[in-house]
């Protein structure tokens, strides 16, 4: 069910955004811009995750993901590559609303939070343990008082905290959440009629 | 807007480029180059700046030492800080604090030079143009310290809902003369300390100090916050564990600017202070205007003109300058054209006329620039002038000049460069690097073009300034902005001539009135060709005596406005009168007055009258007024909203994952480390 191995892909990730950092002084075409990419420049749907605006947004952001993508890496690593694609798509797909009302968008935080779903949803299924549902509920209350205060608590980033990403981020988690669960019934129907 | 977006972003990021790659001057006590007489020391250093109700009061406390065997001279120099109305400096004579007056510049330097030569004790602060402030100490006894404090005034901006305070301190070193003639002793010796305290009715979301991340930030509410920076001798003195730093702000060699953002979704606001010490004196008024979120975003074409300081003092910048060009261009649609103009002694336009912007023109104009090698002096008109040749009318056109500089040749006087952006229909925008460059000739500039200027310190956060560039100029401007007030009589309005507003920009207007009461404010203007007001009512309070320093800042702009007609008509003593008795009436030191420190009985005896020191007491008091009173709401239009819309905001966000998050991942990894050890 599981395999143990080494989290290339977390690595990989790890690298291009430390890189995408330290060795692109100038970040700005790179930022995801609704207005952008309808005129064309369509890679800020994606490079827009992978950069951020000063060094302690991106060390947060790195080591949430090298701690969430080493726990789903664990499991699966189609898992991590599947929840990063939707966590992306659901984040963009906020973010090209006139909801969001935002000029540039950048980090991989959004996203972090489908990976935080998928994770927790991976242990769920691993142990059962109540231990991930207090952690759900706390990552929920996080979230919830993010969005209604306006503000990033603990941290201090020197762009404006845009909570609602994070709301999109989770969105895309219930979705991979949804869609892993479709699979596994559909599979042990299979198994069942086999 | 993408284009336009990247040719800003591109040009402000090269201005701090190129401001990386040059050599820094500081602030700092001045020994002629070459000369015997030996150097004193900067023994202690403190700033301290509260900023309140609109405007920053910055204190600059000072300890040189002289560890020689003579007695000495203590010249004291540092860049003169944006819109900074000086008015108080005091000097510490037999352990007593004497507060300065201020005379007419060379009667103050003669006092000073015959209180010098009688060995008497005295002190002088005179401002060198744009370009300083210099403060003169004499004596400093053998083996003794003395101790100066000197404290401005100056309005503070929020601009798209980002706060910038800076306090200025690294020399752009265009002055090539000043420089050579003397060297600079920029070390605080032992305690440096920089205090920032803020209080505000708006609540803000965070504090920044990009250039200084060990600063200690302490939020005491949403809208009250303490900052400090201090080397180590201070920390332990103050038994501060946090926050210090061994050298990093030990060398006055470096800008120290402050951010703060104030929170989302502020609605568009006008504030006021006021000071009226009776019920028949006159009161002064300071009105903030934070505009709503209500201009559209520009959709069209343009036509670039970049116009780029070629001259010697940009050697070892140019091929950042070219990179940032390179970039610009670039970015450009195949229907915008551009055009590139390099000034030195002259100007000569590289492009044939407006060229297309197809990625072979750029590339071949990029290679014609590299060929170039920046020398001698700067002929800022000839650039301008060539600049303004040839624009197409039927276009909306754009100049962007970029310099680190002062013109020194040719056409020098600012009246002659006003006169020819009058002649055109253009807009100008200015990116003035460092704190030496004319920076009143460049805002003049940009302003009757209905244009920016945009200071960037090296201290600045490149993100930031991108942003605040972008916002301006992505989106319609409020032009031909005029004031008007009805109800109640004011006069003496300031600034007289308001010019353009853009996105996120503020309005501050000064003025003088009579009568309390109720009055109507309209402010008009245009977008687009279209007249647009905005008008609300509110109550002109009968005696409020909380902000005695309003009068210096309405002073200064007063002083700011006159200025700028003296360069427009020339020479003119009876605004040259002007400006000496405003200066004087509130106590100001500007190009025409300077700040005189006597014995106290010298001042008796030379028929000097103490006005300033009332002055400076009442102010003293009111500061202290304030402080026990807490914060007060100076929003005058809460009954009736001059605007629908909340304010300018920069329009990004992100979110970090932060710790909060980390501190509920930590249980998950430990827990799935022991059940995956166990299967």
């Amino acid at each position: 069910m599981t395999t143990r191995q080494i989290p290339y892909s977390t690595f990989g990730l790890l690298a291009i955004l430390i890189g995408l950092h330290w060795l692109v002084p100038d970040k700005t075409p790179l930022y995801f811009s609704a207005g952008d990419i309808v005129r064309g420049e369509t890679w800020r749907f994606i490079t827009g995750h992978f950069v951020h605006a000063d060094p302690q947004h991106l060390l947060w952001n790195c080591l949430g993901l090298a701690i969430l993508g080493t726990l789903i890496e664990r499991h699966s690593r189609i898992a991590l590559w599947a929840a990063l694609g939707v966590g992306i798509v659901s984040v963009g797909a906020l973010l090209l609303t006139p909801f969001s009302q935002l000029e540039y968008y950048c980090g991989l935080s959004g996203v972090l939070n489908t990976l935080l779903l998928t994770a927790l949803w991976l242990e769920w299924t691993f142990t059962r343990s109540w231990l991930i549902i207090a952690i759900a509920c706390g990552s929920f209350a996080k979230v919830v008082i993010e969005v209604s205060q306006g503000v990033s608590i603990v941290t201090h980033i020197s762009w404006p905290p845009y909570a609602w990403s994070h709301v999109a981020g989770l969105i895309g988690g219930l979705t991979v959440i949804w869609a892993q669960s479709r699979i596994r019934k559909k599979s042990s129907l299979t198994h069942y009629k086999l | 807007m993408r284009t336009l977006n990247l040719i800003i972003l591109s040009l402000a990021a090269l201005c701090i480029v190129t401001l990386w790659s040059t050599p820094n001057h500081a602030a700092g006590l001045m020994t002629p180059t070459g000369s015997s007489l030996p150097q004193l020391e900067i023994r202690e250093h403190h700033v301290d700046v509260v900023i309140e109700d609109g405007y920053a009061i910055t204190s600059v406390e000072q300890v040189f030492s002289n560890p020689h065997g003579t007695d000495l001279e203590a010249i004291y120099s540092f860049p003169v800080p944006e819109k900074a109305a000086v008015g108080e400096f005091t000097y510490w004579i037999d352990g007593q604090a004497v507060t300065g007056e201020v005379l007419e510049k060379e009667q103050a330097r003669e006092v000073y030079e015959q209180e010098k030569q009688a060995g008497r004790e005295t002190a002088l602060t005179e401002q060198d143009s744009y370009r300083t402030f210099d403060i003169s100490v004499y004596p400093v006894r053998a083996g003794q310290d003395v101790r100066i404090r000197l404290t401005y005034i100056q309005p503070v901006h929020v601009d798209s809902s980002i706060g910038r305070y800076v306090y200025p301190l690294e020399d752009g070193g265009v002055d090539e003369q000043k420089l050579s003639f003397w060297t600079y002793q920029e070390a605080v010796e032992e305690r440096f300390s920089f205090n920032l305290s803020f209080r505000s009715s708006w609540p803000i979301d965070d504090f920044r100090l990009p250039q200084h991340p060990q600063a200690y930030i302490q939020q005491l509410s949403d809208s009250e916050w303490n900052l400090s920076l201090v080397n180590e001798v201070a920390a332990a003195e103050e038994g501060m564990t946090v926050g210090a730093t061994p050298a990093v702000v030990h060398r006055l060699d470096e800008d120290i600017v402050v951010y703060w953002r104030q929170a989302q979704g502020l609605p568009g606001a006008v504030e006021m202070v006021a000071y009226k010490e009776g019920a028949s004196s006159r009161g002064t008024f300071m009105m903030t205007v934070t505009p709503g979120d209500d201009l559209a975003p520009i959709t069209q074409g343009r036509d670039w003109v970049f116009i780029l300081d070629f001259s010697g003092s940009m050697e070892g910048k140019f091929q950042s300058l070219i990179e940032g060009v390179n970039k610009g261009l670039t970015q450009l649609n195949p229907n915008d054209r551009f055009r590139i103009i390099l000034f030195n002694n002259q100007a000569r336009e590289v492009t044939m006329g407006f060229e297309n912007a197809t990625p072979e023109n750029v590339q071949h104009y990029i290679q014609v620039l590299e060929s170039n090698h920046p020398n001698s002096g700067t002929n800022l008109f000839a650039g301008l002038n060539l600049g303004m040749q040839s624009l197409d009318a039927d276009r909306s056109n754009a100049l962007i000049l970029v310099t680190d500089g002062v013109a020194n040749l040719g056409y020098t006087e600012k009246k002659d460069f006003l006169e020819l952006l009058e002649t055109h229909d253009a807009r100008l925008f200015t990116f003035v690097m460092g704190n030496s460059a004319n920076q009143p000739l460049l805002e003049s500039m940009a302003k009757v073009s209905n244009g920016f200027a945009m200071n960037v310190s090296n201290s600045d956060d490149i993100a930031g300034k991108l942003l605040e560039a972008t916002s301006r100029l992505t989106h319609e401007a409020l032009h031909d902005v005029s004031v008007s007030f009805s109800g109640v009589k004011v006069s003496d309005l300031t600034p007289e001539r308001i010019g353009s507003l853009y996105r996120g920009q503020q309005l501050i207007v000064l003025g003088h009135y009579w009568e309390g009461g109720e009055a109507t404010v309209n402010i008009d203007g245009k977008v687009s060709g279209k007249s647009r007001n905005y008008t609300t009512t509110f109550e002109f309070p009968e005696v409020t005596t909380l902000h005695p320093e309003i009068e210096r800042l309405w002073g200064f702009a007063k002083i700011e406005d006159l200025q700028n007609r003296l360069d427009y008509f020339g020479e003119d003593a009876d605004i040259e009168k002007a400006i000496v008795d405003v200066a004087v009436e509130n106590g100001l030191v500007t190009d025409y007055t300077s700040m005189i420190v006597l014995r106290e009985e010298r001042y008796q005896e030379l028929g000097i009258n103490r006005f300033n020191r009332s002055r400076v007491e009442n102010e003293l008091l009111a500061r202290q007024e304030r402080a026990i009173k807490g914060i007060r709401d100076n929003r005058v239009d809460r009954n009736q909203p001059m605007y629908t819309s909340p304010r300018a905001s920069h329009g990004n966000g992100g979110g970090a994952f932060g710790p909060w998050m980390l501190l509920l991942l930590m249980p998950l990894l430990i827990h799935h480390l022991r059940t995956w050890n166990r299967s």
